[in-house]
C-alpha cells in the first residue's frame, strides 16, 4: 500500500518512462501517468523514443572543427587584442638556461642588450650633466630682479645695500675713511718737515717779503728733495693700509650680493612672482 | 594577483574568460579547444545536420567572443552563456531560413529532404536520426533547442534552464510535451528497440 500518493510531478514521468515499461508500474504509477497522458500506447510510444535518444547520445559524434576555423578565430582574437607583456618569475630560469643549448643566443643576446644600454645610459647622463646646470641657471635667472641683464653692476649693489645693509661695509667704510685722513695727515707733515729747513737756511732774510718766499716755496715744489725714509715708511704704510681696508670692502660688497642673490626677494615677493607665473 | 604562471588549461571556463578579457590569446585558445566540439555538435543538430554551416557558425561565436569578450556577464557560467549566444544564433538563422524558403519552397524540401522509411520493424540508427531531424525541424526553436540540450548534448535541467533563462519546471514542462509531441510523430519506432537498456547516467 502506497502511503504517499502526491510524490511524483508531472515532469518525472520521464524517470518512468526511462526505467519501467508501463505493464511493470505500479497502480499508482500507472494512474498518475494516465492522468497526465491519454493511454498506455502514448506512454509506450515516448518511452520507445526516450530510449532511441538515450542510446543515441551514448555514441557521440566524433566531431571535430578544422584548423582553419581554428586560425581564423585565433588570428580575430589577435587583430582584437593588444598581449599584456609580463615576465613571470618561474619563466626567468627557463629563459635564462635554455633548455637547448642552441636557444643560449636569447639570454646573451637580452643581458649584452641590457649592459649596452646601461653603459650609454650613464655615459650620456654624464655628458649632459653640465648642460642641465647651465639651463638650470639660466632659468632660474629672471626670476632674480637683482641679476637681470639691465641693471648695472653698481646698481646691483646698491639694491644690495638697500636690502640689507651690512654691518661689515659700514665698518670697512669706515675702515678706509680713516686711513685716507691719515694717509693725508701723514703728507701734510711730511711736506712740513721738508718745507721748514729751506725757511731755517733764510737766516736773517726777511721771510716776510713775500717774493723770496715764493720764489723759493716754487723753487722747493719744482725740485723737490727725496723725502725722507721715515715719510716713505709712513706713506707706504698708508697705502698698505689702503689696498687691505679697499680688500675687505670689495670682499664685503661680494658676500653682499652674493647673499641678495640667494634672498633675492622676500617670500611675499616669491610667492606673488609664482602666482603671476602659474 | 599571482606572481607565477599557471597553466590555463587547469582554470576554469569563468577564470580563463577573465584572461581573455585582458588579452590573453593563450587562454582564449584553451576555452576554443574546451568547447569548440560541443558547440560543434550542437550547432550541426541545430542546424540541419549541416556541418559546413556549423563550423562557419562555430568560427562566427568565436569571432564574437574574440570582438567583445566583456559580452559575458563574469557572474554567470561561461557553458550557459555560451549556449545561450549560440541558441540565439541558431534561432536567427531559422528566421532567415523561414523568409528564404517561404520565397524559395523548393528549398524547403532540400532542407527536410529525408529519406522515406524502408519499411519493416528494423530500426536503423541513421534512419532514425534523419526522422528524429525531420520532425525537430517542425518544433518551435525554443522546443527543439531544449530537447537537443537535453537528449543529445547530455545538459542538465539547471543548465538549460539557465540558458534559457526559464524556471526548471518550465524545462520539464517543455521537454515532456516535446517528447510527447516527437514521440506522436514518430509512431514507425514503436515498439521500443531491442538493444535499449534501463535509464543510467543521465543527469538530474
Amino acid at each position: 500500500m502506497m502511503e504517499r500518493p502526491e510524490r511524483y510531478d508531472p515532469e518525472d514521468i520521464e524517470h518512468l518512462m526511462l526505467e519501467r515499461p508501463f505493464e511493470e508500474l505500479l497502480a499508482e504509477e500507472k494512474a498518475f501517468v494516465l492522468h497526465h497522458l491519454q493511454d498506455a500506447a502514448e506512454y509506450q510510444r515516448m518511452r520507445a523514443l526516450l530510449l532511441h535518444m538515450q542510446a543515441e547520445s551514448g555514441q557521440p559524434e566524433p566531431l571535430e572543427a578544422g584548423p582553419v576555423v581554428r586560425e581564423r578565430v585565433l588570428a580575430a582574437f589577435r587583430d582584437h587584442r593588444q598581449p599584456q607583456w609580463r615576465i613571470w618569475l618561474n619563466s626567468v630560469g627557463g629563459f635564462l638556461v635554455p633548455a637547448r643549448p642552441v636557444h643560449f643566443w636569447r639570454p646573451a643576446l637580452a643581458l649584452g642588450a641590457l649592459a649596452l644600454l646601461s653603459i650609454t645610459s650613464v655615459t650620456l647622463w654624464k655628458a649632459m650633466q653640465p648642460q642641465e646646470n647651465k639651463v638650470l641657471a639660466e632659468l632660474l635667472q629672471p626670476k632674480v630682479p637683482s641679476a637681470s641683464p639691465e641693471l648695472r653692476p653698481a646698481e646691483v649693489e646698491s639694491k644690495a645695500a638697500e636690502v640689507q645693509p651690512p654691518q661689515e661695509t659700514a665698518a670697512a667704510t669706515g675702515l678706509l675713511e680713516e686711513s685716507a685722513m691719515q694717509v693725508a695727515t701723514d703728507m701734510d707733515q711730511a711736506f712740513d718737515q721738508q718745507v721748514s729747513p729751506a725757511q731755517a737756511d733764510l737766516g736773517g732774510v726777511d721771510t716776510t717779503a713775500a717774493p723770496v718766499t715764493d720764489l723759493a716755496l716754487a723753487e722747493a715744489k719744482d725740485h723737490p728733495a727725496p723725502p725722507p725714509a721715515s715719510v716713505r715708511a709712513t706713506a707706504a704704510a698708508g697705502a698698505e693700509r689702503m689696498a687691505k681696508a679697499e680688500g675687505q670692502a670689495e670682499a664685503a660688497r661680494v658676500e653682499t650680493t652674493a647673499e641678495a642673490e640667494r634672498h633675492p626677494i622676500a617670500e611675499d615677493q616669491l610667492l606673488g612672482l609664482l602666482r603671476a607665473a602659474w | 594577483m599571482g606572481l607565477f604562471r599557471t597553466d590555463p588549461v587547469d582554470l576554469s571556463d569563468e577564470r580563463l574568460m577573465e584572461l581573455v578579457a585582458r588579452g590573453q590569446e593563450r587562454a582564449f585558445a584553451v576555452l576554443y579547444d574546451r568547447w569548440q566540439r560541443k558547440l560543434l555538435s550542437y550547432f550541426r543538430r541545430m542546424l540541419w545536420q549541416d556541418s559546413e554551416r556549423a563550423q562557419d557558425f562555430l568560427q562566427e561565436l568565436f569571432t564574437k567572443l574574440a570582438q567583445r569578450p566583456e559580452s559575458y556577464q563574469p557572474g554567470r557560467p561561461f557553458g550557459t552563456w555560451l549556449y545561450s549566444v549560440a541558441n540565439n544564433m541558431c534561432k536567427n538563422e531559422y528566421r532567415r531560413m523561414a523568409t528564404r524558403t517561404a520565397a524559395l519552397p523548393h528549398l524547403k524540401a532540400a532542407h527536410n529532404g529525408v529519406a522515406e522509411p524502408e519499411g519493416g520493424t528494423r530500426v536503423d540508427r541513421d534512419h532514425f536520426t534523419a526522422r528524429l531531424e525531420e520532425e525537430l525541424n517542425k518544433l518551435d526553436p525554443d522546443q527543439k533547442a531544449a530537447f537537443v540540450m537535453r537528449y543529445q548534448e547530455d545538459m542538465a535541467i539547471k543548465e538549460i534552464a539557465a540558458v534559457f533563462g526559464i524556471s526548471e519546471g518550465t524545462v520539464k514542462s517543455r521537454l515532456f510535451y516535446t517528447v510527447r509531441k516527437l514521440a506522436a510523430a514518430l509512431p514507425e519506432f514503436n515498439p521500443q528497440p531491442e538493444h535499449t537498456t534501463p535509464a543510467t547516467g543521465r543527469r538530474p
